[in-house]
């Protein structure tokens, strides 16, 4: 296999290209990292919030439908239909944050948080509707019958509601640590980049500067004393090949001076 | 001193490592656990770091015995230091101190651990932490061997670092035939563990990480709770065989393959480490039985499985010895320090040393009976130098004081005396666990960052085996 000849070009430029992609791949890494991380807040947040919102809906509407019910034991509707008027119509309202919160599924338990509250809805809506049909409803039936259900209700409702609450928490956390994960690649680059820098330089001393001031100085040296130095270059590359015509020059210079010595 | 041709070298240990990264990246995009993004990104970091000084530097045959050992020291600080960023991209429960730790102690074959949830890592990070026990225990030295076709003088230099004086005079071979058995029984007990594990029940992966870890005498597990998780005699008896074998000296070993079986009993230094740890077997197995009352046989595989493990300096645990009684504990502290043999991956100061000093004192106080006999000191029928003598007691002081220093550091910090000494302990020595408020399941954590930081560099001191870095940070003019 043909030995590829690393000149002078290739080595310094091979140098800066290798710094560049290290800033380009922290930089995409840190660009990924955030957007990642943006996302996932934002869905968990929004999401949740969400839920959170619609919880609160089915709590309010629940709270009307009890007070519906309860001003009717109290006498204080014209009619029965009247109040089951009512009661369907704030009934509807908790459907309809119910079915909301149904689409807005999003995290593990959600699900069956809804169903424990969809079961618990469905038998109060029953208990509703038998105390509505009695005659003439009582405080104790009341009790017996509408504050079991409707306990149960909120309770479902409310897991639901702490359930998206632990999200939220858990997304604020997960903000906190934004800062620090997404600063880390960029860290990490440069404290390598630090280092490198200085071996980089070190080479471009080592190979290049520190035999170009000795080439200069070997050159100033047989110009004024005629003496001629060795210059060790370690590459054998276009700095070797400048140091060896400098040698031949010098070579050629005393020979023509020898001859015209001899003359 | 050629530092360029130093840094070539360590150029090319980094950019082996970023192989070993970008391994573990094709796992894990295989399994898809989400953790791909941080290996590409530390194998690219640590691919180019390394490039540069490959590309600069030529190919240099010749090296000086202090370039050699520079070569060994910086190659460990390299590996060490671009091992951690895959922890520190990882991020909680990784910090930069902590990252550094898990990096140290890693490729030291420590396998002290700063985590209490390991189960709760990514498996490609489970295998990355596995992966550099096992590049570690072979040491940089053999990697170079293997990917710079001919190294020819260079290899004999690098390889007197790596080997030292006391593991040479016990098996003389060329230094290139050394690498290549060494490579070769590396392998091989590491295959064999795995099938063993296998035919024992254990599930795949955490066969591969307990073999990575056993061979290199490392210790890190897959679970928090160690080999203690998988409940099973097979498995401790498969892990405490081959933790003995993994801890003598691997030229006797291939012997051993090649049908010298004889060989390896006939060594004095393996008699000696096999008679130690009988002992120490002996005394924690009563010791548990008649003062914790422990039933003969529970006593027996606690005692032997652990006193195995840390004589090993491997470090897995399936008891946590603050629970012993103390002079078992003090028993744990005597063959932590005493570690294998030389030759192998084991920490420790080495029972080869020990044999030195013993064979050193008896010989000095044969002296002092006959002033005028000619006494030397011994291995079996070889006699000892008295620079290999002089330097093995040397090399203690030095352990003894750097040690104690760290002590009082980690004592500064606020922690007893217990936990501190058996910290340090644990991390000169390459062994992992420690007592008082450390467990045997480890647990660093507890530590601040900068306990954390000289831990890793305590480690590194270790397995380095002090004089190597000494001879390469020593200011030339001064020596």
């Amino acid at each position: 296999m043909k030995r590829i000849r690393f000149g002078i070009r290739g080595r310094v430029l091979a140098g800066f290209l290798i710094l560049a992609a290290m800033v380009v791949v922290s930089g995409a890494l840190s660009i990924h990292e955030l957007k990642r991380m943006s996302q996932e807040v934002r869905s968990m947040m929004r999401d949740s919030y969400r839920s959170v919102q619609f919880g609160q809906g089915m709590l309010d509407a629940q709270e009307m439908e009890n007070e519906v019910l309860l001003r009717f034991v109290a006498g204080d509707y014209g009619s029965r239909e009247e109040a089951e008027r009512e009661f369907a119509h704030w009934h509807e309202a908790f459907s309809s944050s119910r079915v909301q919160a149904h689409g807005n599924v999003t995290h593990e338990g959600e699900e069956v948080s809804l169903d424990s509250v969809d079961a618990a809805s469905g038998a109060y809506v029953q208990a509703g509707h038998k105390l509505l049909t009695m005659e003439q409803p009582a405080l104790h039936d009341y009790m017996q019958l509408i504050k079991p259900a409707h306990e149960t209700v909120k309770r479902a409702v409310q897991k639901l509601i702490t359930l998206n609450q632990e999200h939220l928490y858990n997304a604020s956390h997960l903000i906190d640590s934004f800062p620090e994960r997404s600063i880390r690649p960029g860290l990490i680059v440069m404290i390598v980049g630090v280092l490198f820098a200085l071996m980089f330089m070190y080479l471009i001393t080592t190979f290049y500067l520190r035999p170009m001031m000795q080439m200069r100085d070997a050159t100033e040296g047989y110009l004024r004393y005629r003496d001629r130095s060795t210059v060790r270059i370690i590459n054998d590359d276009e700095l070797g090949e400048l140091w060896r015509a400098i040698e031949r020059l010098m070579e050629r210079c005393d020979e023509k001076e020898g001859r015209h010595r001899g003359l | 001193m050629r530092t360029y041709v130093v840094m070539r070298y360590v150029g090319i240990t980094l950019v082996l490592l970023a192989g070993v990264m970008l391994l573990v990246l094709a796992y894990s995009l295989a399994i898809n656990d989400g953790a791909g993004s941080i290996f590409l990104y530390s194998g690219l970091i640590t691919f180019f770091t390394g490039l540069l000084p490959v590309l600069f530097v030529p190919h240099e045959r010749q090296l000086s015995e202090r370039e050699g050992y520079s070569i060994v020291v910086y190659a460990w600080l390299a590996v060490c230091f671009w091992g951690m960023i895959p922890y520190a991209l990882y991020g909680k429960p990784f910090d930069l101190a902590s990252a550094w730790f898990e990096s140290a102690s890693g490729f030291t074959t420590t396998g002290a651990t700063m985590l209490s949830e390991v189960e709760a890592l990514p498996k490609s990070v489970l295998l990355y932490r596995a992966l550099t026990h096992w590049v570690g225990g072979m040491g940089v030295v053999a990697f170079v061997s293997i990917v710079i076709p001919a190294l020819g003088k260079a290899r004999m230099t690098l390889s007197r670092s790596e080997i030292s004086v006391i593991a040479q005079q016990d098996y003389r071979q060329r230094t290139s035939r050394i690498l290549e058995q060494m490579g070769l029984v590396y392998i091989g007990i590491t295959v064999a563990v795995l099938l063993s594990l296998l035919l024992c029940g254990i599930p795949l992966f955490d066969a591969f990480l307990l073999a990575f870890s056993t061979v290199s005498t490392g210790g890190f597990a897959p679970t928090t709770m160690s080999v203690a998780t998988y409940q099973s005699v097979s498995v401790e008896v498969v892990l405490m065989l081959f933790m003995i074998i993994s801890c003598l000296h691997f030229g006797l070993l291939y012997n051993a393959l090649r049908g010298n079986w004889r060989g390896v009993f006939r060594s004095k230094v393996v008699r000696l480490f096999l008679l130690v740890l009988t002992i120490a077997v002996t005394v924690v197995t009563l010791n548990l039985h008649f003062t914790s009352g422990k039933a003969w046989g529970a006593s027996l595989r606690e005692g032997s499985f652990m006193i195995v493990s840390l004589m090993s300096t491997t470090g897995f645990a399936t008891a946590d010895a603050n629970l012993w009684p103390q002079l078992s504990q003090l028993v744990l502290m005597l063959v932590i320090i005493v570690g294998g043999c030389s030759g192998s991956t084991a920490g420790g100061i080495k029972v080869d040393r020990l044999a030195v000093m013993l064979s050193g004192v008896r010989a000095y106080v044969g002296r002092l009976m006959h002033p005028q006999g000619v006494i030397r000191a011994r291995l079996g029928r070889e006699v000892i130098s008295e620079e290999v003598v002089n330097s093995t007691f040397v090399f203690m002081m030095i352990y003894i004081v750097v040690a104690l220093f760290h002590a009082m550091l980690v004592m500064l910090a606020g922690f007893d005396m217990k936990t501190s000494l058996s910290a340090t302990l644990a991390c000169i020595a390459n062994a992992g666990p420690g007592l008082g408020r450390l467990t045997s399941f480890d647990a660093y954590g507890i530590f601040p960052g900068f306990i954390q930081v000289s831990c890793g560099i305590l480690m590194i001191v270790g397995r380095l085996e002090i004089f190597a870095l000494l001879v390469a940070l020593t200011p030339h003019r001064f020596m």
